[in-house]
């Protein structure tokens, strides 16, 4: 069972990726912020009677999970908005804003050094690129590089097999190589 | 294998290296979800605690708790008890006596009650009435 310590250590090292793994997902920063903060209280109402050695697992599934849920509500909303949008035009522009959903942060780019902004340009690039990627190559690469899985675990969480895990990974580390070495960024370069 | 698994961690610290610098707003956000979650537990096992140690009183207590939140519907509830309660106590009384009269009736018939049991006693009885 895991003390409230112990739950907020592994919050905290999981925050940040789980965010940003969010927003390859959905594209939009304060849906994933919701995601992220629904999984962190699924994890701690449901599952805190756990063993910490099985949060990563569980977080990375209840996240999932939440994000599929996500989409579910999305594709609800969707329909009843494009069902009633038939009633009357709509004027309003409250739509987030495409440049904010690609990120970076304009304020902070004045006066950066080159390698800086350099550095800046390449995640901007990465980012993008996983954001392309389909959705069970960018899960497995996520999960089986970034959270460190190992290929069992991550076919696990993902709920399929390891060889497609190993498959999806492959795949989704050629097509990334090849994106950053055609914009330049060869293995030294990276 | 090797190749790509060099490609792949070299992706990473990159990806490692751009989500070290996150925009103020969305740590702050994230260390605000992490407090309520942290905090949801500790609630959760204070709770608990208590539980364990009042024993019998907290449920008392939780009892005594819920029927004050739920004062206002609490008449209509009573109510519908005594009509369930009086209703069932009818059927009792009803039922009972439905047997007492069916007793007294294949006590007192000429036929034995195992005649009323046999079901080829009818058919029997129907045909010997025609002879």
């Amino acid at each position: 069972m895991a003390t409230p310590q112990e739950l907020s250590d592994f919050l905290a090292q999981v925050e940040r990726r789980a965010f940003k793994q969010t927003v390859y997902a959905v594209r939009d920063e304060h849906a994933a912020l919701d995601i992220v903060q629904d999984a962190m209280m699924k994890l701690s109402e449901k599952y805190a009677d756990r063993p910490v050695a099985e949060y990563p697992m569980l977080f990375q599934r209840i996240l999932q999970n939440t994000t599929k849920d996500f989409w579910r509500r999305q594709k609800v909303r969707n329909l009843w908005t494009s069902l009633l949008s038939s009633f009357g035009s709509s004027d309003e522009d409250d739509e987030s804003d495409p440049l904010e959903i690609l990120g970076g942060d304009p304020d902070n780019d004045d006066g950066q050094p080159e390698a800086e902004l350099q550095r800046r340009q390449t995640f901007a690039l990465i980012e993008d690129a996983i954001g392309r990627l389909p959705a069970r190559q960018r899960e497995a690469f996520i999960l089986r590089y970034w959270e460190d899985m190992d290929v069992a675990e991550t076919a696990a969480v993902m709920g399929c097999s390891e060889g497609s895990v190993k498959t999806h990974c492959s795949r989704a580390v050629h097509t990334l190589a090849a994106i950053l070495e055609k914009h330049g960024f060869s293995k030294s370069g990276m | 294998m090797k190749v790509e698994q060099d490609k792949a961690r070299e992706i990473i610290d990159l990806l490692e290296d751009g989500t070290a610098r996150l925009d103020r707003k969305v740590l702050d956000r994230l260390y605000a979800a992490r407090m309520q979650a942290v905090g949801r537990l500790v609630e959760r096992r204070q709770l608990a605690a208590e539980r364990e140690a009042d024993g019998f009183g907290y449920v008392l207590r939780m009892t005594g708790h819920y029927l004050h939140q739920h004062r206002a519907v609490m008449p209509a509830i009573l109510i519908v008890a005594a009509m369930l309660l009086a209703f069932a106590m009818t059927q009792q009384f009803s039922s009972r006596s439905a047997i007492e009269h069916g007793d007294a009736f294949l006590l007192g018939a000429e036929l034995p009650p195992e005649a009323f049991a046999d079901k080829g006693f009818d058919v029997w009885l129907a045909q010997s009435s025609h002879h």
